[in-house]
């Protein structure tokens, strides 16, 4: 039977070679035909796919999608990821067959452009003449990399201020903060301050600064760390340096020693922030232009408004998070992408996206249409000149999957700052190589 | 002699035709068998054994999906040893959570099982009720849970709260949050070992005990000395699919807590998922997937050699 045994090993084998080599074709099959320049990849041109992390219908970024097509005749289908969208990302990547247009998180960029698979917009920018000069410059370049290469576009930004209760202010006989970027009587010192009159112990807490991400970069800066989160290298993380240190400290003593801030574990929840707030259990927070659509949705019967953060020892600026989308290298219609990213960032797009106060848009021209509540907005659009952008790196979300649970412990009031970032920074930096 | 006697007799000395009535006739007859299967073969060597020799192959490479892969030869194992604290810290958190969840589950699986092994009116009713955390979907179970343990609103600080005690900051405290997940995990995972073990106890020939109850044998006496020895095949299965199962936990830690606070909950199979999604580093992540296999295959022989000692096959 030795015969009959090899032809069965024979046939075996080679079915699995057969599947084998099919599988392997398959894998080396995909893929568009981006150009990687300016002109065309072969695609259809009346249709192209976007994928989001947002499903956009009924949204102000919908309503500016929409007057696209209209405007080009392009049908744009958009493919919404609501969770997880940065695996779902990295998968359309990986397959070789991405869609025309990917939201990309902005701490991805510098990294996913290193790998190749973000198409450089510079010879688009260059073509098509943009006028780049009402642009905010540190927006417009957030993208640039080191060789050059434009490899994303910011299509809108949303600044922080400090949200706040004007009608507790009022009860509370407390002076309401600055209407413009000032620091008269609105130091840390005298935020602290403000916050224990507003604080009405197990009613309401007079503010809340650690649960937006964005007073990491922003609190350390104006504590007079001039790198924020990592130093300009990209490869040192400076969030563990003295002065950076002590500025989270400072955010987390609100907790843990002052008790005007809401406990960690507290704030676990889905937008507990906005809901302590329209509740009236909040009378400060530290948010994004993107909330006010909520808030005033869900905030009856109060007047709000909104401040500048509180000026630290170095200064008083504040981190915008950046919108930023991509075309993928091997994109099959780039043209229309770019059309499309183009219309975003133009007076009309951007009046679309200001009008439903999703966020600013990126030309200044657009910004006449903004208007309240609150009765302050202006001071959203201030914010462009009093901008922090954290420095980017090859690894910033490797790196915060590290920093960012050890912090736990810090927030949890369990471990000091300094002990707990220079316990991490080895760990941080090895990630930030990539 | 007559036709049958006859045809007896040639059956010796001549050969028998291979059927003509299948698709291959003559030389290929015999491979016939092999086009039937040949579908299956293709699905398992395309979907199955292709995906394992990538898997392995990758597992030497330096990739991040996107880029070419780079060989580094055994350098993300020596890594995940020597080089990643977080891999050593996740692969403690999952033997913590193993060490706590399969007792448990076992223990409170057997204990249904008992209690669900009898006569009564409605009890199967019962016995759905306890079966049913273990089939319905971890995400809602995981926002259930999610709820009861909120330290403001969740039911379990109500009670305590109601009797004094003021409950701790369940999933935010890096002392409770694995307890806690440990707790849904059991709360979920009983209903399997429960039907298992009940399946076990009515195989259990109902005279032992009568013949023990005649001797004048107690009840605890007749569960240890009757049902227990009789469960061990039960018992064996139940343990070598819990710590394959409790090794793999990811449903649960994934909806309520995201691995944190800190690392405290990150176990190994969450840890790989990021690793591959979250970092991009796919290569890492596949030899993260062979040490979990060794680990498991290890393990389970383990498992395998010592029921010789143990298990009474009756």
């Amino acid at each position: 039977m030795a015969a009959s045994q090899l032809s069965r090993r024979l046939f075996v084998g080679g079915m699995a070679a057969m599947a084998a080599g099919s599988v392997a074709g398959c894998m080396t099959a995909g893929g568009g035909g981006g150009s990687g320049s300016a002109g065309g990849g072969g695609g259809d041109a009346k249709t192209m796919t976007f994928l989001n992390d947002l499903a956009i219908k009924g949204t102000p970024f919908g309503t500016a999608v929409e007057a696209y097509e209209k405007a080009s005749g392009v049908k744009v289908t958009v493919q919404p990821v609501p969770s997880e969208y940065d695996t779902k990302f990295r998968t359309v990547l990986a397959s070789g067959v991405p869609p025309d247009l990917v939201k990309i998180n902005d701490d991805y960029v510098r990294g996913i452009s290193k790998t190749g698979g973000l198409l450089d917009l510079a010879p688009y920018i260059e073509k098509d003449k943009v006028d780049t000069s009402k642009f905010p410059p540190d927006l417009f370049n957030f993208p640039k990399q080191a060789d050059g290469q434009h490899t994303a576009w910011v299509i809108a930004h949303s600044p922080r201020l400090m949200f706040y209760n004007v009608d507790i202010f009022k009860e509370a006989g407390v002076p309401l903060p600055p209407t413009t970027w000032s620091a008269d009587n609105w130091t840390w010192d005298d935020f602290l301050e403000t916050a224990k009159k507003l604080t009405i112990p197990g009613k309401r807490f007079g503010a809340l600064v650690y649960l937006d991400t964005g007073f990491e970069q922003t609190f350390t800066v104006n504590n007079g760390d001039p790198n924020g989160i990592y130093a300009k290298d990209g490869k040192t993380f400076a969030l563990s340096d003295p002065k950076s240190a002590e500025a989270i400290q400072w955010a987390t003593d609100l907790t843990c020693k002052h008790k005007v801030q809401p406990a960690w574990g507290d704030l676990q929840s889905t937008d507990i922030d906005l809901q302590m707030f329209a509740q009236g259990r909040l009378a400060m927070m530290y948010r994004q232009f993107s909330s006010i659509p909520y808030i005033e949705k869900a905030v009856k019967g109060i007047t709000w408004d909104v401040a500048p953060p509180p000026a630290g020892p170095s200064g008083q600026l504040t981190e915008s998070s950046v919108i930023t989308y991509s075309i993928p290298t091997k994109a099959k219609n780039p043209d229309a992408a770019w059309e499309l990213l183009k219309f975003l960032t133009s007076k009309e797009g951007g009046e679309i996206l200001l009008k439903g106060k999703m966020w600013l848009p990126m030309d200044r021209d657009a910004l006449g249409v903004l208007s309240g509540p609150p009765e302050h907005v202006q001071l959203f659009a201030d914010a462009v000149e009093h901008s922090t952008l954290p420095n980017q790196t090859d690894n910033t979300l490797g790196a915060r999957q590290i920093y960012r649970p050890a912090l736990d412990a810090v927030y949890n009031c369990e471990k000091p700052a300094t002990e707990v970032l220079n316990a991490v920074k080895a760990q941080v930096e090895k990630t930030l190589l990539g | 002699m007559n036709a049958v006697a006859e045809t007896d007799a040639r059956r010796g000395t001549r050969k028998r035709r291979a059927p003509r009535n299948g698709l291959l006739g003559g030389r290929f007859g015999k491979y016939e068998g092999f086009l039937y299967i040949a579908p299956l073969i293709l699905g398992i060597a395309a979907f199955q054994l292709f995906p394992i020799f990538v898997s392995i192959y990758m597992s030497f490479t330096q990739w991040d999906g996107i880029a070419p892969p780079e060989f580094v030869g055994v350098g993300n194992y020596t890594e995940m040893f020597t080089g990643d604290p977080l891999f050593i810290e996740t692969l403690r958190n999952t033997i913590i959570f193993t060490l706590l969840a399969i007792p448990l589950t076992t223990v409170l699986g057997f204990l249904l099982a008992l209690l669900c092994n009898r006569k009564l009116r409605g009890i199967s009713l019962l016995r759905a009720a306890y079966f049913a955390p273990y089939i319905t979907n971890v995400v809602a179970i995981g926002y259930i849970w999610y709820w009861i343990y909120n330290p403001e609103r969740g039911l379990i600080n109500g009670l305590l709260s109601g009797i004094g005690i003021d409950g701790p900051a369940w999933l935010s405290s890096s002392t409770w949050a694995l307890p806690a997940v440990v707790i849904v995990s059991v709360w979920q995972g009983a209903g399997y070992p429960m039907v298992i073990f009940l399946a076990g106890l009515q195989a259990i020939p109902k005279d032992l005990y009568e013949a023990a109850e005649i001797d004048g044998a107690s009840w605890w006496n007749q569960v240890r000395r009757i049902t227990m020895p009789l469960l061990t095949p039960s018992l064996f299965f139940v343990l070598v699919t819990q710590f394959i199962t409790s090794f793999q936990v990811f449903g649960v830690i994934y909806i309520m807590t995201q691995g944190g606070p800190g690392h405290s909950t990150s176990v190994y199979i969450y840890y790989l998922y990021q690793t591959a999604f979250s970092f991009g580093k796919l290569g890492y992540a596949s030899a993260m997937a062979w040490v979990l296999f060794v680990i498991l295959a290890i393990v389970t022989y383990v498992q395998w050699r010592m029921q010789k000692r143990w298990v009474f096959y009756g």
